[in-house]
């Protein structure tokens, strides 16, 4: 597998992909293990049923809470699923090329006859196969779940959320990248886009409760994927147009950016 | 005639206010083993990031193969083999696995090569990066930049932590692939280095060209230190004269000098008196430059 950067990244991502898998295989798992005392459980609704407004809204309908579409559009899918996954596209994506040259092996890379294009497309669209691979087994691992402990529900709706978290990794993953290549410092980079992450987060969370942040959640990338839970409503094709052209226009200023980039050892 | 494999034309690069290099320029014809002569920081890196892309000029001409590197680069990088001077490799790749990538990117796999370079360096393709020491990865470093026959070698202070026996092997390799006609551009520090494998050398001080000479005569420029010992006192009269002599001092039965070219007519000068030790050593390219480049340059 070290026929090109394409397949050296695969080959780099292999442990981390075999355990990223695993765990979501887990995570989805002891979920559905969790669904049947959570569905049948009157007292958690009361409580939340008594929570403030604020509150209530991060956690969503608790209505829906007891129905299998509505348990898991909460759990992992507005909450879990996103928040790690952003931890694989943000580290790797930030590695792409600040990692190359904290490493000090930029250098000799470029020195071959590779284009500075052709060095982010091959390394984005392997990340990329990680992140989806990764995405499988977590619908496998769903799948599983749903089998073992007799929950009925849409498979096509679950493909719909897992498909909505995808690409909410890969919008965040072509903006690391970007920011990567600003900084060309992987702390730096990683600080920036967590704080943009943490904040676009809790616009988007806490939109349906304050008035003013409305407007701001289409300025988040967790809008396009949870705004129209996936899960109860399918997939929003303009959400998903959205997130593709985030991805791919950050995906183009980061290679603009880094062929004007001076990189200096 | 043929045109110069590297030709770089009134090269200036700036990092904000401070100077990278000023109106560099030189040739480099085909099968020449050219030096890149200076001290730390005087703009030899710079040069050579340009050359490969990595850094944009601020103004003028880099032409290598006689082609333009802002619109032939890709062309220019696939015949030409690079040793970076601050060298990192992929510590979690073997050996064998780390050449077999770069061969893969350079799109020319020469196995017969590889192999021969492997046990030319005495190196173990079998063992984990990360495991080496310094000058055992600067022998795969180096096995990367010419494994795949590259036209062009361009190498900044290869010999950093290799041995004698291994930069003695280093050298061999070089004159080899001058032989072939092969072109190499050696970036060092040290002079006597560049004295021993180049042709030619530029030397490089404060981002500007000092000068560029063929090889002999920065050799006659060059100095030896020598402090040479003696039983009986040492024949003044007789060592004054030599004209290949400067910095002379006499200290009892001890002389201190500068030595330019041979040292027979000092040793002839000493006659048969009883010589206990003679102490040689090189100098600083610092002093090298003051004393032949005055403090214009210094």
């Amino acid at each position: 597998m070290l026929e090109n950067i394409f397949l050296k990244t695969l080959r780099d991502q292999l442990v981390s992909i075999f355990w990223w898998s695993a765990g979501f295989i887990f995570l989805s798992i002891y979920l559905s293990y969790f669904f049947p005392y959570m569905s049948e459980n009157t007292a958690i609704f009361k409580m939340v049923d008594s929570l403030p407004p604020v509150i209530k809204n991060l956690i969503g309908d608790v209505k829906f809470v007891s129905t299998p579409e509505g348990f898991f559009n909460l759990q992992p899918f507005s909450y879990f699923a996103p928040i790690m996954i952003l931890f694989y596209s943000v580290s790797r994506g930030v590695g792409v090329i600040a990692g190359e040259l904290e490493n000090g092996t930029l250098d000799l890379l470029l020195s071959k006859p590779v284009s500075r294009s052709g060095v982010i497309l091959q390394k984005v669209l392997s990340i990329s196969l990680a992140l989806a691979i990764i995405h499988i087994f977590f619908f496998l691992g769903m799948g599983l779940g749903l089998i073992l402990f007799k929950i009925e529900m849409n498979i096509i709706r679950l493909a719909d959320a897992i498909i909505s978290v995808f690409m909410l990794s890969i919008s965040f993953l072509t903006i690391s990248v970007t920011a990567g290549i600003i900084f060309l410092n992987k702390k730096k980079a990683v600080g920036l886009v967590s704080g943009f992450a943490l904040i676009s987060f809790l616009i988007n969370a806490y939109a349906p409760a304050v008035n003013s942040f409305q407007i701001a959640r289409i300025f988040s990338p967790f809008y396009y994927n949870s705004g129209n839970s996936p899960i109860l409503n399918g997939l929003d094709l303009s959400h998903l147009l959205i997130q593709t052209f985030i991805a791919v226009f950050f995906l183009a200023v980061s290679i603009l950016f880094f062929k004007k980039r001076d990189l200096y050892s | 005639m043929t045109s110069p494999v590297i030709r770089i034309e009134n090269l200036s690069k700036y990092y904000g206010k401070h100077r990278g290099i000023e109106d560099v320029s030189f040739e480099v014809e085909r099968g020449e083993i050219f030096g890149y002569l200076g001290p730390n920081g005087a703009g030899k890196t710079t040069t050579i990031r340009i050359m490969l892309g990595f850094l944009h000029s601020y103004g003028g001409n880099v032409n290598i193969f006689d082609r333009n590197i802002k619109k032939n680069l890709l062309t220019i990088l696939s015949r030409t083999g690079y040793l970076p001077g601050e060298l990192s490799l992929y510590g979690n790749l073997k050996v064998a696995e780390f050449l077999e990538y770069f061969s893969n990117l350079n799109k020319k796999t020469e196995q017969i090569l590889i192999r021969d370079l492997l046990d030319r360096f005495r190196c173990e393709p079998d063992k984990k990066i990360s495991s080496l020491s310094t000058g055992n990865k600067q022998k795969v470093g180096i096995i990367q930049a010419v494994m795949n026959d590259p036209d062009l070698v361009i190498l900044d202070e290869p010999t950093r932590g290799l041995d004698p026996l291994m930069r003695q092997e280093f050298y061999d390799l070089l004159r080899e692939l001058k032989n072939k006609g092969r072109t190499i551009l050696l970036s060092s520090h040290v002079l006597t280095e560049v004295e021993k494998v180049c042709d030619s050398a530029a030397i490089v001080r404060d981002g500007k060209i000092v000068t560029v000479e063929d090889i002999h005569s920065l050799r006659t420029k060059n100095y030896k230190i020598l402090e040479i010992t003696s039983k009986g006192p040492l024949d003044r009269r007789k060592i004054r004269p030599l004209k290949n002599i400067t910095g002379l001092e006499f200290m009892g039965n001890m002389m201190k000098c500068h030595l330019h070219g041979d040292i027979d007519p000092l040793l002839k000068a000493i006659g048969k008196n009883y010589i206990i030790n003679i102490e040689s050593s090189s100098p600083g390219l610092e002093e090298v430059f003051i004393k032949f480049y005055g403090e214009r340059h210094a």
